[in-house]
């Protein structure tokens, strides 16, 4: 189910907050519709993954019993974090990356196996990682072992987070789980940004999705003038935003709602000035998930050497790449962040406080080129796509087609570039110190996201172009 | 920053409230629809997937007010000045008039279509039988429509003369209903529904018009000698003013576009007709007058469904795009008996076409799934008639003269 939907917004969630909040009186009953809830909003997507998913939260359960249990073996509780870590592990390879592995060994080897229709389980790399950090944390300390399997279902299963992130700690939502209190403040500040994710989504990243999707499968047949391969660039970079991002509010926004506490997940990643910035403000929870079970583990920054720095990260971005997907172009693009991460590290770029207009431009020129190879579907055709940006293919600067998606969806760039740096942001904070024109913000605000709402509900019933990237991964 | 919280708590408030009370409203338009998906549905797990397809269809179609949210996304697609709405569904040129198109840089290849409808010319046994490809106009008229800078042309045109240039090639006889629009004396913004794809009322008669000259160009006989039947003056002319909202209109809410005229043609003079028509097992005969048997009022009267299908105006002649369709004109024994293997353009004026003939037969491939030259062979006949217009020169309706079609 996705929250940019019909079925979510007018009938999913009406009646999860009538159930929850009918039931004030006892957390365990809230928290029990929550589960359920959860169940039925992964099940209404693909019924039999329902599953797959309970049966991993089992065994991850177990491990953490287990390596709860035997604590004091180091050798049998590093034994069973070998044996969750393929469980976990090879769950997501036989679902991500069988297929691709077969289709390299069939490509470079005379073998001609057979490639098996593998579904991909919606949301299973989200789920996998919080699998996983749960048995590390408890491995670590870092949180107590839970011994109620509902409540490490409900960590792992919780709708907001559920399909698309973020990756919230078992330890940032273990308390919560047990004491938390609803407030209306809480739940005041859930609806707007919920609202606020929604229009992000349904109206700024659906819209650039038209773009970017019409001419990337046009570079994808052919040669397409630079302008137009530029703007499709810029379309998907804001698409691709919005989209992640938007859901990112929405899922911080519904889990207020129900009195939760998540982490930001964003913090405007289009004004950074290198790529190391850049992936501090970009899906932060999936950042420092790397960061603390895999960077750090090897020894992160503080190593001897800066060789064992540098094969660290490139450890982290080559399995950052591949998280993201079973392709060439998800390795290549993971390595571009090694390679850019690495040379700032060496040449401390980051710290740097000079040259910052110059730096910005880097910064977005190789996030831009990133997401080209990101999105096409395979090497060649990001090559050809490259190529025609920076006119390698005899194919001209300018078309009608760059005019005419400009003029029909310029409104939405203009929108799209403003919210993505801190303005509104800015805004909001000259209105809680008082500006002059606060007062009158505070009748029109309401107004204006409740039109907000109903916008996004005018182009979800019209049943407008409504993809979802990170649904995928 | 009380103050702040303030304004999230009126608004959480309101969008709590507008949340409940629209939801309410939903469940009780969508009560039925999914008491109907649910009782069509297995709930074995096996299924549980397909019936889940079903609920969500069930509630997306039957959202309370769907009509007045696309009017609203319709009016704000005015308000950003677009000239596409939802993805390309749906382009406006530069007189304000919607068409369907796609992107593409040059004209669809049109080779296979040519060589079935010269298999369907080889596989018709009577040879005093002829065999005519009538080319009814796209709404891009060439010389006149003009979309806004960039906006995609879908080279139908292109395609169609391609087409036409291959028919003739292969000794075809073929009409081309787009030579001499522009001068039949209906202004070119009206040649067309401004919401809908198809010719008005009034264009498609000028097409039979067109057909009768033809026809009797081609056999040099005359169909219509003293000219009494292709007289638009012998016929009535009913103008209901803003009333109708064609498929496209119904797409993009009638703030986008606005809403369309429509005229009723039908003749003065007395006719008798028997109408027979058969899609799938819904049939039925109908007798009487031009008006009592080919054209069915209902979507005339009908109010409050503008947006619905059963409100299409258009489709009041022949009851719209039926599998089969035989009109038995009683005044005209001696008229030529033909088929028409036709789209939705070719309706009214066949309805029209079927004042000077003794039979007239309908397939749309379509829906038809019997062999068109086996009902070509079977029936007798003076004349076949092949008409797709140029949006619709595409495999899906060219079913037969192939091997193995039907």
């Amino acid at each position: 189910m996705l929250f940019s939907s019909v079925v979510f917004l007018f009938y999913f969630l009406p009646v999860v907050l009538v159930l929850y909040y009918s039931l004030r009186f006892s957390l365990l009953l809230k928290n029990i519709v929550l589960l359920f809830a959860s169940l039925f909003f992964y099940a209404w997507g693909e019924p039999w993954f329902v599953l797959l998913m309970l049966g991993s939260i089992f065994f991850n359960y177990l491990f953490a019993l287990f390596v709860d249990k035997y604590r004091e073996n180091k050798r049998a509780a590093r034994f069973i974090l070998i044996v969750m870590c393929v469980f976990n592990l090879g769950l997501l390879y036989v679902f991500k990356y069988l297929t691709f592995t077969l289709r390299i060994i069939n490509e470079n080897t005379q073998a001609h196996i057979a490639i098996p229709n593998i579904v991909l389980p919606i949301g299973i790399s989200f789920f996998t990682f919080h699998a996983i950090s749960y048995v590390i944390d408890v491995y670590r300390r870092h949180g107590k072992v839970q011994k109620n399997f509902f409540y490490v279902a409900l960590y792992i299963s919780f709708f907001p987070q559920l399909v698309a992130g973020p990756i919230i700690r078992y330890n940032t939502i273990s308390e919560q789980m047990h004491h938390r209190r609803e407030t209306w403040q809480k739940f005041s500040v859930g609806c707007c940004r919920f609202i606020t994710g929604l229009g992000k989504k349904v109206l700024l990243s659906n819209s650039m999705a038209i773009v970017a999707d019409r001419i990337f499968s046009m570079g994808a047949e052919g040669h397409i003038p630079a302008s137009l391969a530029w703007l499709g660039a810029a379309a998907y970079t804001l698409q691709i935003y919005f989209d992640f991002s938007g859901y990112s509010c929405m899922a911080i926004g519904l889990a207020l709602m129900f009195g939760f506490k998540f982490e930001e997940n964003f913090n405007y990643p289009y004004i950074s000035k290198t790529i190391t910035e850049f992936w501090r403000r970009w899906h932060i929870s999936l950042g420092s998930w790397f960061r603390d079970y895999v960077y750090f583990p090897m020894g992160g920054s503080r190593v001897k050497n800066k060789d064992k720095m540098i094969r660290n990260l490139l450890v982290v971005w080559l399995l950052t790449g591949i998280w993201h997907g079973a392709e060439w172009t998800f390795v290549v693009w993971g390595l571009i962040n090694f390679a850019c991460i690495a040379v700032e590290k060496v040449f401390n770029l980051d710290k740097m406080n000079r040259f910052n207009r110059l730096r910005h431009v880097y910064a977005m020129l190789v996030v831009l080129i990133g997401w080209v190879i990101f999105r096409s579907h395979n090497l060649v055709e990001a090559g050809n796509y490259l190529g025609n940006m920076f006119g390698l293919n005899h194919n001209g600067f300018w078309s009608d087609y760059t005019y005419m998606f400009a003029k029909e969806y310029g409104v939405f760039f203009l929108l799209g570039i403003v919210f993505s740096t801190p303005i509104a942001k800015r805004i909001n904070k000259l209105v809680v110190d008082g500006a002059p024109f606060s007062k009158s913000l505070e009748f029109t605000y309401p107004l204006g996201i409740l039109l907000l709402f109903l916008l996004c509900v005018c182009y979800l019933v019209k049943g407008t172009y409504n993809p979802f990237i990170y649904f995928n991964f | 920053m009380k103050r702040h919280l303030h304004k999230k708590m009126i608004t959480a408030a309101l969008f709590i409230l507008l949340l409940f009370a629209f939801s309410i409203q939903n469940l009780m338009v969508s009560y039925e629809p999914l008491k109907q998906a649910v009782q069509s549905s297995s709930f074995r797990f096996a299924s549980l997937k397909e019936t889940i397809g079903k609920l969500d269809q069930a509630m997306n179609d039957s959202v309370y007010g769907k009509l007045k949210f696309i009017e609203a996304y319709g009016y704000t697609q005015v308000l950003l000045d677009k000239n596409e709405e939802s993805n390309f569904e749906v382009v406006k040129d530069t007189q304000g008039q919607l068409h369907y198109t796609y992107f593409t840089d040059k004209p669809n290849p049109t080779m296979e279509l040519t060589e079935r409808v010269k298999t369907l010319s080889s596989q018709i046994t009577n040879k005093q039988v002829k065999l005519t490809y009538m080319l009814t106009p796209d709404k891009y008229i060439k010389g006149y429509t003009q979309f806004p800078k960039g906006i995609p042309y879908h080279h139908s045109n292109e395609t169609a003369d391609q087409f036409l240039g291959e028919l003739k090639q292969a000794g075809v006889d073929t009409l081309d209903l787009r030579e001499g629009l522009t001068e039949s004396g209906i202004p070119i913004p009206e040649l067309f529904f401004r919401t809908d794809h198809h010719w008005q009322i009034q264009t498609a008669f000028w097409g039979y018009g067109q057909l009768v000259k033809h026809l009797d160009a081609m056999d040099g006989t005359k169909l219509d000698p003293t000219g009494f039947y292709t007289n638009i003056d012998n016929y009535n002319q009913i103008k209901y003013d803003n009333a109708y909202i064609g498929s496209m209109g119904r797409k993009t809410g009638k703030y986008y576009a606005g809403v369309d005229d429509f005229t009723l043609i039908y003749p003065k003079f007395k006719t008798d007709y028997e109408f027979y028509f058969k899609t799938n097992e819904l049939g039925g005969t109908l007798t009487g007058r031009f008006e009592d048997a080919l054209l069915t009022t209902y979507p005339l009267h009908v109010e409050g469904s503008d947006y619905g299908l059963t409100g299409d105006k258009y489709f009041t002649y022949l009851y719209g795009n039926q599998a089969f369709v035989h009109i038995r004109n009683k005044d005209k024994p001696n008229g030529p008996k033909v088929v028409f293997i036709k789209d939705s353009l070719a309706v009214p004026l066949i309805s029209f076409f079927s004042t000077i003939c003794s039979d007239v037969y309908l397939l749309d491939p379509r829906y038809y799934k019997e062999d068109i030259a086996a009902f070509i062979n079977q029936t007798e006949l003076d004349h076949v008639f092949i008409s797709f217009s140029p949006q619709n020169l595409v495999t899906d309706f060219f079913t037969f003269g192939t091997k193995g079609s039907k």
